[in-house]
């Protein structure tokens, strides 16, 4: 499977983007390894958000380097496992996407190319494993902010979400200038990912003040300095 | 528990940076213990003096609920933390000349230095005679321990790096105090001595008019110079005033001499009520370190603490980030729906 720099890709005009081509069937990637923890934990926010009945979920951060795209694998798999339901996680993150390359898929066709009619939605949808698909970002003919407007107004995750039972989306991060706000438009449940003892307090107001609906948060990265002995004296 | 919680959250910060709390620490202690090895050996001399209430010119300050030795340490206290009596007692040693011939050779080492730097030590450079007397008296009123050692015995201990130093300096002091107390009380017997003097010749002005109001008066009156006459009351009067001008003059005489008793026993040897048992002697081996050690350490270890709740609060007040899903409700106002532990 060849590695295709999404960089190199997403300079490229619309002209001469690469033609969608005819691929044979690839067997599905395999298993991206997510920590049992971190499984266990969305299997919890999973049932508190709703378990088998969601049916469209935002996975969105503050900032980058939030650990966004693990959680968005791990509510998948969550949601294939538990509830055996179809899922097509889709990588919005247009600017900097990193699901296909993360779970070794080909980085196109993808989201893109589905806005621009340039591929069927069974051409972008690539199986990360049993039940689990994966729809990459695309090749980008036009800005980042441009192709998120297309995205949304051409409603293309109602496509996707007649194909399968969830769509879950690693979105942008909603602060850095880039279309993460626009992106959360998109979407009725939003899961907020903080790491924990990163992200300013100031910051993470300023990312939830411009969000259309009230965001669950999942607090990532978790941990104490304190020594062991003293958790035990603290119960902690 | 909200106040736990704070204690765990400060006891977080301090291990989550603790290299940058303990740095500072051990900087402070390893000065502290730098600073004790650059101390040079100081020698102690005590001199031990015995002081009584004084009965032959009682002093109208004296409190009847403190000791004489109590009494006198604070007297010798408070003159140790007047320049004047401190330059005195400069120039009654040879303090005042160590002092300028140090000045004289150099700038003075490292030591020296550092500690002028933090105004422990004078400037450098030939010094002026006030200036000397400024060093003298930061010596004298650093190194002098004057303490109570009984009900009647004073000691009083000077410490320096040379030890005829100090045997010479703890005897100056206590030899100045004795000279000041006894120029203090032969002060005030010279002026009860002038004092009674005056009253005395105001005393027989007055016995002589008395006197010769009653010749005035028997001159005028024959009846009344016979042995067996009796009195009238002007006669009656006249004698009961001469009898009273000859009792007061009387009685400032007797006080008038026993002021003069007084003025001239202060001129005797140990009358002064201050007498030196145990003259300073010069020490042969320098005194313990201990003091020394425990202070800096003592001193290190109040600033290490300091550092260390200081930047403790410092650090958690300056962290304004999420640690626990309890903040995500607390601070955000927003619904947790769950926490990832770091997977190391």
């Amino acid at each position: 499977m060849s590695a295709v720099s999404q960089d190199d890709h997403s300079k490229r005009p619309a002209s001469e983007a690469r033609p969608v081509r005819a691929k044979a069937p690839k067997p599905p990637a395999e298993d991206v390894r997510i920590p049992r923890q971190m499984l266990e934990v969305c299997r919890s926010a999973s049932l508190l958000l709703g378990g088998p009945n969601i049916r469209r979920l935002g996975v969105t951060s503050a900032l980058r380097e939030e650990g966004r795209t693990s959680i968005a694998l791990a509510m998948a798999v969550v949601q294939r496992e538990d509830y055996g339901r179809r899922v097509a996680l889709v990588d919005m993150d247009l600017e900097n996407p990193s699901l296909a390359r993360r779970a070794g898929l080909e980085p196109w066709p993808g989201l893109a190319e589905l806005t621009r009619h340039d591929a069927t939605v069974e051409e972008v949808m690539q199986p990360l494993s049993d039940g689990v698909l994966v729809v990459p970002s695309g090749v980008l003919a036009a800005s980042a902010a441009r192709t998120m407007t297309d995205i949304v107004k051409a409603d293309v995750l109602s496509e996707l979400e007649r194909q399968v039972d969830v769509v879950i989306a690693d979105l942008p991060p909603l602060l850095g200038g880039g279309p993460g706000s626009s992106a959360s438009r998109a979407f009725r449940e939003i899961l907020l990912v903080i790491r924990a003892g990163v992200t300013p307090v100031a910051r993470i107001k300023e990312a939830t003040d411009d969000l259309p609906v009230v965001p669950h948060v999942l607090l990532n990265d978790i941990h104490t300095s304190l020594p062991r002995w003293l958790r035990r004296l603290s119960g902690r | 528990m909200p106040h736990w919680a704070s204690m765990v959250r400060l006891l977080e910060t301090f291990f989550r940076h603790r290299l940058l709390l303990l740095g500072p620490v051990v900087l402070v202690l390893v000065g502290a213990i730098g600073w004790v090895l650059v101390q040079p050996p100081t020698y102690q001399s005590s001199v031990r003096v015995w002081v009584e209430r004084q009965t032959l010119v009682p002093d109208p300050n004296s409190n009847p609920y403190l000791t004489p030795a109590q009494e006198q340490a604070g007297v010798l206290t408070e003159l140790i933390s007047t320049k004047y009596f401190d330059a005195k007692v400069g120039k009654r040693s040879p303090l005042s000349e160590a002092i300028k011939a140090a000045s004289s050779h150099g700038s003075g080492g490292i030591r020296t230095r550092l500690m002028r730097l933090v105004g422990l030590a004078g400037p450098g450079g030939q010094l002026s005679d006030s200036q000397v007397d400024d060093q003298v008296f930061n010596t004298i009123v650093a190194s002098t321990l004057v303490v109570p050692t009984g009900p009647e015995i004073i000691t009083v201990t000077f410490g320096s790096s040379d030890p005829q130093m100090a045997s010479l300096v703890a005897q100056a002091v206590v030899d100045q105090f004795m000279d000041e107390t006894l120029t203090n009380q032969r002060v005030q017997a010279d002026a009860a001595v002038a004092f009674y003097t005056s009253q005395v010749k105001q005393a027989q002005s007055d016995q002589a008019v008395a006197d010769k109001a009653v010749d005035d008066y028997l001159l005028s009156n024959p009846s009344q110079r016979s042995a067996n006459a009796i009195p009238d009351a002007r006669m009656l009067q006249l004698r009961r005033d001469d009898d009273a001008a000859h009792q007061r003059t009387q009685s400032v005489l007797d006080k008038l001499d026993q002021a003069r008793l007084e003025r001239v026993a202060l001129d005797q040897t140990g009358t002064a009520g201050v007498r030196v048992l145990d003259k300073a002697e010069t020490p042969t081996q320098p005194a313990s370190v201990k003091k020394v050690i425990i202070e800096a350490v003592g001193v290190g270890l109040v600033l290490a603490v300091l550092i260390v709740v200081v930047g403790v609060l410092v650090l958690t007040w300056l962290d304004s980030t999420i640690r626990r899903p309890q903040e995500v409700e607390t601070i955000l106002d927003l619904r947790p729906v769950g926490s990832v532990p770091r997977v190391s």
